[in-house]
């Protein structure tokens, strides 16, 4: 028995050791500003990697004098808390935090990580209080404004489309998430004011983490609902499925009118294909390389937190040829 | 005195049995499968309440509604099954006291008192000497026979005046099975009562005082030890056997 | 009892202990900045407790022979009725207690399935998941909520406020709680009857005890810790999302198995919960901290579950 002991020991202590050899073998820069960022989804996920190359870059651009590590939560907004915690632990020079949790949730860790000397800025999604409260230390915010985006898409959508009063229209959000919401309910108000019918369903995790397990959900929604005109899907790996969503559905290019938020090389296809129309890009790529200058510069000099709005072009069928080289390379 | 007299009608495992047990005697309760051997002991045992039918314990009449395995426990009446009387992840000391744990005022258990106890039922009532075993030893490390120790040692810790042995033998070593046999018998010495219910003649002939004989829910036989010899009771049984098969359905 | 033999019954838990402890190690080595300091150990008493009640609770249930899938749409529920009811009394404790109640209901509604019906647990959890998840997105119109008022009153501080302005109190309910299931599983005679129903039911019934009764209680004990991990994840974040808890159904059960429980019942162990949820708790900042990106931890995960696992398997085959 003691030798089956010993070997269980033996095997637990070389695979230990095999995983801790990269960590171990990286080696030591002096005093580089040290960032926890937050990409937002997971790994490999479509839009929180354009993201996270934008952190990269940032990070290449500075070389040594920054240290950037990665902290995925599949948009989850409790793992987001869970993960600035630890993230204060490591005691890091500056977090890069994703608005998700919300103000409430987030604020008694953000006081402490300040109160440290931490500097945390955001991005995605707004803070307004925490920003507003720390400005002067280095808290700013990149990304768009979600009302006023989901507003524009809308309004944008439905004239572009040539919906009048009374036509049906499908908006896929995640209203009840509390500052992500304000996107989709902009997208909402935007139609309603102009008399349309809104039918909505929220995004369920299973398919905010995987977008394809969506493809029944909307089939179902469009076979019983054919009178449908417009698809507004307010998530980015959604618009990038919007193409096969459609086909699914049996729909031609022309059957529907599709609009949904960021770019991405599939969603790219899908303007060419005439499946999607017309896309809000909100520069995620900015996203990720603003905040940590934002961090560094901050660091070195104190800067205050700076609001850069991302969220600026529309993008359809008529300018999309000279956006696409950039979205295939996954900078836009 | 121990009197059990049952009379079900309508049960569609049972028809009409009656079935009594007397004072110091091992009765062997004999059938094929199917005979109805199970139900009946799971009756006697408090398991399942007739549909139809008395039961009197010592001469009373007990209601059949307030019968229950709990009542069975406290009237004297313990089972030993096969295979099903033991957890087997379990500790030794968790199966002897099984639904009668000794309790505080909250319902937590007297750990304790219950190996104590397990170990004197070992050691007295079972002889099992150092060995490995001791109260916290799970079951799953005893042996066929071990258990079926445990098992019947627990019956008679808890004073059963009746035991009931549901096929105590099967899955046995010879040796093992000897064992048994003659806790059996140590049964009958100490003044109690047993029915043992199996389809093996052999060793019911070897223990029993009188048989009674089960085929298709019905009592069709009983018989004294004394009147007739082993083969004889093998013929018996082969005989109602046959007659059964073909058809005749009383 | 002899040294031996003591150390044969426990060796899950030494095994356990021993991996835990190599780990944490391991965190130390690849990144002392981080782990030799008090900060992260106090983020994981913060965060851990959550899965961890939960886990207690699921504990029980597949000690009793059954599973439960369904706890992390409890937990949200709970918060919900938790956040709803303190909004129109004004009471924070009328609203823990009825966020309670609300998920004793629930558990109390799977027994009865499961027993009563004969439904496999598996299949009725799954079902009472997608139900209770659906039907809170469904009354909370799809709403968040924040509890701001909640904040700074006693009943916060006492449920995850910050005792001796260090320790998150949550981690004390959790340790308190753990030990409390700890003694009713294998030192009341409650426990007892779990033991056995997921042991050998037949025996238990048998004996006398009633299995249906015994797993309904079981499933609505889970119904009522599930709840109380919700409500406290709801003061913690003094916010209510209808998508809480679901991040920790994966967790919750790697927490559990890691642990040494047992799938098959009968047999389950209390520490081992414990340790394996501060042992999934903490691997995922262990691993970002260690500098590795976040493609290592989804497969160390997989490694520890399945080495964890095996080992656990094995020593109990041998004794």
């Amino acid at each position: 028995m003691v030798k089956s002991y010993l070997k269980v020991l033996l095997v637990s202590v070389v695979l230990l050791g095999l995983l801790a050899a990269p960590a171990l073998a990286a080696g030591h820069t002096e005093d580089p500003v040290e960032i926890y960022f937050f990409p937002g989804g997971s790994p490999g996920g479509s839009f929180a990697t354009v993201v996270q190359r934008g952190a990269r870059e940032a990070a290449e651009i500075l070389g040594d004098r920054v240290k950037v590590r990665y902290k995925w939560s599949e948009w989850d907004p409790q793992k987001m808390v869970n993960q600035l915690q630890e993230a204060i632990a490591a005691r890091p020079d500056g977090i890069a935090i994703m608005g998700h949790p919300g103000d409430e949730a987030y604020r008694p860790f953000v006081e402490e990580a300040v109160e440290k000397g931490i500097i945390v800025t955001s991005q995605n999604t707004t803070l307004p209080e925490l920003e507003a409260k720390y400005k002067s230390k280095g808290f700013g915010y990149v990304g768009q404004e979600l009302y006023p985006s989901g507003y524009t898409l809308g309004k944008a959508a439905a004239e572009r489309a040539g919906l009048e009063e009374g036509d049906l229209a499908l908006v896929w959000g995640l209203k009840s998430e509390p500052t992500r919401g304000l996107r989709t309910r902009g997208a909402i108000d935007a139609l309603e004011e102009k008399g349309i019918e809104v039918d909505y369903i929220e995004i369920s995790s299973a398919v905010d983490a995987d977008a394809a397990a969506g493809i029944p959900i909307i089939t179902g929604y469009l076979q019983s609902h054919p009178d449908c005109k417009l698809v507004i899907t307010d998530h980015g790996a959604l618009t990038a499925t919007q193409e096969e969503y459609f086909k699914s559905a049996g729909l031609d290019p022309d059957e529907i009118y599709g609009a949904g938020f960021d770019l991405s090389p599939a969603t790219v296809r899908a303007i060419r294909s005439g499946y999607t129309d017309l896309v809000l890009d909100q520069q995620p790529f900015l996203q990720g390389f603003l905040p940590v200058m934002q961090i560094y510069l901050t660091s070195k000099y104190q800067f205050s937190g700076l609001h850069i709005r991302t969220g600026a072009g529309l993008v359809s069928a008529g300018n999309i040829e000279a956006i696409a080289p950039l979205a295939e390379e996954g900078i836009r | 005195m121990k009197n059990i007299h049952k009379h079900f009608g309508g049960v569609i495992a049972l028809r009409g049995v009656d079935f009594t047990v007397g004072d110091n005697e091992v009765i062997g309760l004999i059938g094929d499968n199917g005979a109805g051997k199970s139900t009946l002991q799971k009756v006697l045992s408090g398991l399942y309440p007739p549909t139809k039918g008395e039961i009197y314990i010592r001469g009373e009449k007990i209601n059949p509604r307030d019968y229950s395995v709990k009542k069975a426990h406290e009237l004297g009446i313990e089972t030993v099954f096969q295979e099903k009387a033991l957890g087997e992840k379990q500790a030794l000391w968790r199966n002897v006291f099984l639904g009668r744990q000794p309790v505080g005022p909250l319902g937590f258990l007297d750990v304790d008192k219950a190996k104590s106890e397990t170990d004197r039922i070992m050691k007295d009532f079972l002889g099992f000497t150092g060995a490995g075993i001791s109260p916290e030893s799970t079951v799953s490390t005893l042996s066929g026979g071990e258990r079926q120790g445990i098992a019947i040692g627990r019956a008679m810790y808890f004073e059963a005046d009746l035991i009931i042995l549901d096929e105590p033998t099967n899955a046995l070593s010879v040796k093992e099975i000897g064992k048994v046999l003659d806790f059996i018998r140590e049964v009958k010495r100490r003044g109690k009562s047993c029915v043992y219910i199996s389809h093996t003649i052999a060793h019911i002939y070897e223990v029993s005082d009188r048989f009674v004989i089960l085929d298709k829910g019905k009592i069709v036989d009983r018989r004294e030890k004394g009147d007739l010899t082993e083969q004889e009771l093998i013929d018996e049984l082969t005989h109602h056997a046959a007659k059964s098969e073909e058809g005749a359905d009383v | 009892m002899k040294l031996l033999e003591k150390v044969k019954t426990y060796n899950t838990q030494i095994g356990l202990t021993f991996i835990a402890l190599l780990i944490l190690v391991l965190f130390m080595v690849t990144a002392p900045g981080t782990f030799l300091r008090p900060r992260i150990y106090i983020s994981f008493l913060s965060t851990t407790p959550f899965i961890g009640i939960a886990g207690l609770g699921l504990t029980l249930v597949l000690i009793s022979g059954e599973i439960d899938l369904s706890f992390t749409a409890v937990m949200a529920f709970a918060g919900f009725v938790f956040a709803t009811v303190m909004g129109f009394t004004g009471s924070i404790i009328l609203g823990i207690l009825a966020g309670l109640a609300a998920g004793s209901v629930v558990g109390m509604l799977n027994g009865m399935l499961v027993t009563l019906i004969g439904i496999p647990s598996i299949v009725v959890t799954l079902g009472m998941q997608f139900l209770i998840r659906g039907a809170t997105n469904i009354i909370a119109s799809g709403r968040a909520t924040t509890l701001t008022e909640i904040s700074g009153t006693p009943m916060y501080n006492i449920l995850v406020g910050e005792i001796g302005g260090v320790i998150p109190a949550q981690s004390i309910w959790f340790l308190a709680l753990a030990v409390l299931i700890w003694s009713l599983l294998f030192r009341h005679r409650f426990g007892d009857h779990i033991l056995f129903s997921g042991d050998n039911p037949e025996t238990a019934e048998m004996m006398g005890i009633s299995v249906t009764k015994t797993k309904i209680l079981v499933f609505t004990l889970f119904g009522m810790l599930a709840a109380f991990a919700g409500i406290l994840d709801s003061f913690r974040l003094r916010t209510w999302w209808p998508t809480m808890g679901e991040g920790y159904l994966m967790t919750t059960m790697a927490a559990v198995f890691v642990g040494g429980t047992s799938m098959f019942g009968g047999e389950g162990t209390v520490y081992g919960t414990f340790l394996g949820a501060f042992l999934i708790g903490s691997l995922e900042a262990g691993i970002v901290a260690a500098g590795l990106s976040g493609f290592w931890t989804r497969f160390i995960y997989g490694i520890l579950i399945l080495i964890a696992v095996t080992v656990h398997t094995l020593l109990r085959r041998r004794s």
